[in-house]
């Protein structure tokens, strides 16, 4: 009599390090670990890059190159949020916060959001630098 | 499940693979949501697919470029044709025979004149990109002088004549010398006049210029031998072959060749203002002095077209002469045989040949063995068939237009039988009979849809007719079945290359309401009156007359007159 696997996640992606797990087949990330692979994909695609769908990505690596102050900090911040809101639709951003510090050559960012469906709110933290 | 392994490479492409996997991995327990363009499975399927897609692609590529009927590539579609022992042909330089007159004091009776080959004349004519169109002589011709003047009729090709030295038998690359790929080399073989000259050491001899390395090797051998090709890269080379002889890494070659110009080398025949000019000294040389005649005291002139430039073959042509070629097996036994040689010619359209059986089934003794040839020549004119012009008068109109060919020029008939003679069945004898057009023209009434232009419906009826008898499209000895010119300007899918004849399917009905030929239509016969109706007028109604099938002769060919078509509109 065949069983029936009962998933207890609803997303699935394998992970980016591609190391393999006990079974052998590599292993996976789940749920809001799906989804931060796919808004780590949108942030760091660089426009045009990629085959047959050059569309997919988000202007950041352009903007890090220019002046690190207030105003690329917004323009990379709308940038961002332009691109989840396009790729990336199972999530609501509820905030972003994006510091630039010149000095250290980069931008510190965090970014809430909630999963469509839940109430969770996740935070995750992420530096944008050249 | 019985079409699941039939090939269909064209339906492999990306997306098609992308679609695949998803629905592949959307059956896994695992990755079933995965779906997201972000996600990292979704950018390795998309890698997986691209590499697939670009796969498809090249093995298509090469799958189609093993067979001759769908290469599209013209390095495979020039290697396959030369598998069948077909050599796709370069350039070929316009050939033309001038008037030279030689007078003035330095000439006398019984003086031995010789024409000096590749020396540049030049027409005085130029190419719509400003170029001067030069002729050369490419071999050399002695006449005796008989009274004060000499007339001599010169052959020449066109092009600039391009001497090319300084190459050591070590410039060989497994025998073969690439030539700079700078100019458009006269590449015609079958012309019996040469376009290259490849000499070795300076030896007054020139290496003899072979169509295959297999040929000539009756005793005595020359094999000083080179094949001139053009080979699958579109550039021209010599090659020496080491079954016969091969220039040592000492020996100095020297080619001459000319630069030509192809079609916009082809020329008409000269008019009053037309004046050649010799661009070389010692054009001719008077042989009893050994002196040079002055170029003052020669005069050229040109009273024919200049006929058979032509540009490099292309992917089609090659496809069509290669199997052709094969179709032959190099010798010429049936029609086919001699309307593929013969058609293969720059200059020749459509050729036909019949012998005894076809118009004296019960035998003759004088006819025993006559090969009759009859052509359609590309230009007419006294450097092909010389025509005189008549006319077709129907109920509508009047055409003086109508071409009545009356001889060939007895130069391009003995060219061609020059042309045909390393395919001649030895017991063959083959003249040149002149071609019999017959003209044909139509009364069209056509209704078209309500919304449709009846000026653009006309057009383009008008040019499907046109096209449908291009002499490529007609062959001599058919039948004219109008039902199936009906048809064929009724078909969409009868097309050209470069026209497309889309208003032709806003026609809702076309009748020929009438039809008229410049020849007298015979009732059937069996006496060799042609043409014919192929039924009694007594079988048919007298209203149907016009759409009985007629048999045109053994050296009829159908052509259309154009201008006398006349198409109107029904309500």
């Amino acid at each position: 009599m065949p069983t029936v696997a009962i998933k207890d996640y609803v997303w699935s992606d394998i992970d980016n390090v591609l190391s393999p797990q006990n079974d052998g087949d590599v292993v996976i990330d789940t749920d809001v670990n799906a989804i931060i692979n796919s808004l780590n994909n949108i942030i760091r695609t660089v426009p045009g890059s990629r085959r047959m769908l050059p569309e997919f990505a988000s202007p950041t690596f352009y903007l890090l190159f220019e002046p690190i102050d207030e105003t690329t900090a917004r323009r990379i911040a709308e940038g961002i949020l332009e691109a989840i809101e396009i790729w990336e639709d199972r999530i609501n951003v509820t905030g972003f916060d994006i510091e630039p510090r010149e000095d250290e050559g980069m931008y510190r960012c965090r970014m809430s959001f909630v999963v469509l469906g839940s109430d969770q709110v996740e935070n995750i933290n992420f530096v944008l630098s050249r | 499940m019985t079409n699941e392994f039939t090939p269909d490479y064209l339906n492999i492409d990306y997306n098609t693979y992308v679609a695949r996997f998803k629905e592949l991995l959307a059956q896994s327990d695992v990755y079933r949501d995965f779906d997201f363009e972000g996600s990292n499975i979704s950018l390795i399927l998309e890698m997986m697919a691209y590499y697939g897609d670009v796969n498809t692609y090249f093995i298509n590529k090469v799958a189609k470029n093993v067979y001759m009927e769908t290469a599209d590539i013209y390095e495979c579609v020039n290697r396959l044709a030369r598998q069948t022992g077909y050599e796709p042909k370069g350039v070929r330089g316009s050939r033309a025979t001038l008037t030279v007159v030689v007078s003035g004091s330095e000439i006398s009776d019984g003086d031995v004149l010789s024409v000096r080959n590749w020396k540049q004349v030049n027409s005085g004519r130029s190419t719509e990109d400003g170029d001067s169109i030069k002729f050369a002589t490419t071999a050399i011709q002695s006449v005796t002088v008989s009274g004060s003047s000499v007339t001599i009729q010169v052959p020449v090709r066109q092009g600039i004549v391009t001497r090319i030295d300084g190459y050591t038998g070590d410039d060989l690359i497994d025998n073969e010398l690439l030539l700079p790929t700078d100019y458009a080399y006269d590449d015609d073989l079958d012309d019996y006049l040469p376009t290259i000259e490849v000499t070795v050491n300076d030896a007054v001899d020139p290496w003899e210029r072979v169509s295959n390395f297999y040929t000539n090797l009756i005793p005595p051998i020359n094999d000083n031998v080179y094949m001139f090709v053009y080979d699958r890269y579109q550039r021209n080379k010599i090659q020496f072959s080491s079954s016969r002889n091969v220039p040592v890494s000492t020996d100095i070659i020297d080619v001459i060749l000319l630069d030509s110009f192809g079609p916009d080398g082809n020329i008409s025949a000269d008019t009053s203002a037309d004046t050649w000019t010799i661009e070389d000294t010692g054009f001719i040389e008077n042989e009893t002095t050994g002196l040079p005649v002055s170029n003052d005291l020669i005069t050229l002139s040109m009273s024919a077209a200049s006929i058979g430039g032509d540009d490099a073959e292309t992917i089609t042509e090659i496809k069509l002469n290669s199997q052709q070629a094969l179709r032959a097996q190099f010798r010429n036994v049936t029609e086919n045989d001699y309307n593929s040689n013969l058609s293969a010619r720059s200059d020749i359209v459509r050729a036909t040949a019949w012998g005894e059986q076809e118009y004296a089934p019960s035998g003759s003794i004088e006819l025993y063995n006559v090969v009759n040839i009859s052509v359609i020549p590309e230009i007419w004119g006294t450097a092909t068939i010389t025509t005189s012009a008549d006319t077709l008068t129907t109920d509508w109109a009047t055409s003086g237009s109508i071409l009545h060919p009356l001889v060939y020029s007895s130069a391009w008939e003995q060219e061609l039988l020059l042309y045909l003679r390393p395919r001649k069945m030895i017991s063959a004898y083959e003249i040149f009979v002149i071609p019999d057009l017959v003209y044909f023209t139509f009364n069209i009434g056509i209704r078209i849809k309500r919304l449709a232009s009846f000026i653009d419906v006309k057009t383009d009826v008008l040019n499907k007719l046109i096209y449908y008898f291009r002499a490529e499209n007609q062959e001599f000895y058919s039948e004219m079945d109008f039902n199936d010119v009906v048809e064929y300007l009724l078909d969409p899918t009868q097309v050209s290359t470069d026209d497309d004849f889309p208003n032709v399917s806003e026609i809702r009905n076309l009748n020929l309401r009438d039809i008229n030929s410049n020849k007298f239509i015979y009732e059937p016969n069996d006496i060799g009156n042609y043409p014919y109706w192929t039924e009694e007028a007594s079988t048919v109604s007298l209203m149907d007359n016009m759409l009985r099938v007629i048999q045109l002769g053994l050296n009829q060919f159908p052509i259309l007159s154009d201008d006398t078509v006349r198409i109107y509109q029904e309500e």
